[in-house]
């Protein structure tokens, strides 16, 4: 291992490192409102309702293809809709794609485990199903996704590196272009893992923090007496 | 006078018939409370006069409110539910409040103002900001009993209020629904105290097979049981 190449290598992927943030916090903002929206609503679908079964196909695809080909299907597929958006679009494109269907699943388990007794409580107040959804059943939901989403958005950094496949030049394909020009590899690894550790670690004190602030607000609290 | 009239309630489950024609006429101010074996329709029926259950046939005519508005039927008829189903995120004070806040358009102020009232009728002034998980399951279900109250209900319905209490708590939660009826609030309810029967019942329904088999005032439900069935239920419940 040679400190001073190791050090030039960090200067190097800095600014991958900041495409890299750029794309997954890009998709993150996309896919986590998106996702959960899908979720809440398809909590509230019938099976058999249309858009019950197009987000059905979205989360089946999702969970049962590798990433790989999720970004493929963006890459090779847009561009035969006549389509050419820039590689960044692509690159949040595949993402959202993909994490998304993994935060309807979040979305929907989460509105689907607030007991029924809720519903029927503000039902028999007078609350319509959707003033229920909104005041009663989003709130207690939220605080049950804020875990899930935390290891879904990690997940998401990761397979962010993923996209060196379509030359994005974000952090893992800096990394590969770098490793192969000089024929040095461990060291060059060890610093790209060094930076997502460095971003992802970041990412999850920051989510803590905020998990920790919407508890202390009360927006959490009282979870778990109705699981008794 | 009547305030609610059912009238051929039928309610099925698959192949299965939960309500088999009920009819039952309650008179403003009346207490009636319900007993009968687990499976009878005791609590089908009360979910069929606020429609948490739709019947498969019959009519539900509670006085002064058209049946096919759900919302506004709900809003006149409070429920109070076995598991309490408070609002695990909200205080006793917002539980008691959101309601009236939100469907009837009270400011917060007089919200809370009705909510602190409530609580004080429930003897639980003093626990306005504590969550649900802070209180016992009898001070839980005051508060859902304040909970429906808020919205000033015509008629109150009670499932098995008690059922999930331990035995000390049973009290203080009857002691609230006791004061309740003799304030004039119509109710239903749904329970097995036949002490709270006795004491504060006009009448009492006795279910079996989604039906109502007996009915008759506390003396003689008790004293002269109308029906061998409920003369066995009674034999079975007072432990005889
Ligand atoms: N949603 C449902 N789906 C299927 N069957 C149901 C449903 N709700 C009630 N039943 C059935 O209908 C019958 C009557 O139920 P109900 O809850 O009204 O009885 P109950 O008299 O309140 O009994 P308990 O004393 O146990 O509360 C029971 O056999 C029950 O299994
Ligand atoms: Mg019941």
């Amino acid at each position: 291992m040679d400190p001073v190449f190791m050090g030039q290598v960090l200067v190097r992927l800095l600014p991958p490192l900041g495409l890299t943030m750029l794309v997954s916090l890009t998709a993150l903002a996309i896919a986590t409102p998106l996702g959960l929206a899908l979720g809440a609503l398809r909590a509230e679908l019938s099976d058999k309702h249309p858009a019950s079964r197009i987000i059905d196909a979205w989360v089946f695809f999702v969970r049962g293809t590798p990433i790989l080909i999720q970004i493929f299907a963006i890459y090779f597929l847009l561009p035969k809709l006549g389509l050419q958006p820039p590689l960044f679009v692509m690159g949040v494109g595949a993402l959202v794609l993909n994490s998304a269907g993994y935060q309807i699943e979040i979305g929907r388990a989460a509105v689907q485990s607030v007991p029924r007794g809720q519903w029927e409580a503000a039902a028999a107040l007078g609350f319509d199903r959707h003033a229920t959804l909104r005041e009663f059943i989003l709130p207690q939901a939220a605080r049950r996704m804020v875990g899930p989403v935390m290891n879904e958005l990690s997940q998401l950094i990761k397979a962010s590196s993923v996209l060196s496949v379509i030359t994005l030049f974000e952090l893992h394909k800096a990394a590969e272009a770098i490793s192969s020009a000089n024929l040095r590899f461990s060291e060059v690894i060890v610093v790209e893992g060094f930076l997502y550790f460095v971003f992802i670690f970041g990412i999850s004190l920051i989510a803590s923090a905020l998990e920790r602030r919407l508890s202390a607000a009360g927006a959490l609290a009282g979870a778990g007496s109705f699981a008794r | 006078m009547t305030l609610l009239a059912a009238r051929g309630l039928v309610k099925r489950f698959g192949s299965f018939t939960a309500l088999d024609g009920v009819d039952l006429d309650l008179n403003r101010g009346e207490r009636l409370v319900i007993c009968g074996p687990s499976g009878s329709g005791k609590s089908t029926l009360i979910r069929c006069i606020n429609r948490l259950e739709e019947p498969d046939a019959g009519t539900v005519v509670v006085e002064g409110i058209p049946t096919t508005d759900r919302q506004a039927l709900r809003r006149k008829v409070g429920m109070v539910f076995q598991q309490f189903n408070l609002f695990p995120n909200l205080t006793a004070r917002e539980n008691i409040a959101v309601a009236p806040r939100k469907l009837l358009g009270l400011s917060r102020a007089e919200a809370d103002a009705r909510a602190e009232a409530l609580l004080a009728r429930v003897q639980l002034a003093g626990h306005a900001d504590k969550l649900p998980s802070g209180l016992s399951g009898g001070q839980q279900q005051r508060v859902a009993i304040a909970r429906a109250l808020a919205m000033e209900p015509v008629l109150m319905l009670f499932d098995e209020p008690t059922s999930a209490l331990d035995p000390e708590m049973i009290r203080e939660v009857l002691d609230v629904m006791v004061e309740l009826g003799q304030g004039g609030m119509s109710m239903i309810v749904v329970t097995h105290e036949m002490g709270f029967a006795r004491r504060a019942a006009d009448r009492i329904a006795f279910m079996d097979q989604g039906r109502i088999v007996a009915m008759a005032p506390p003396q003689q439900f008790f004293d002269a049981p109308p029906h061998p069935r409920l003369v066995r239920f009674l034999d079975n419940i007072l432990g005889h």
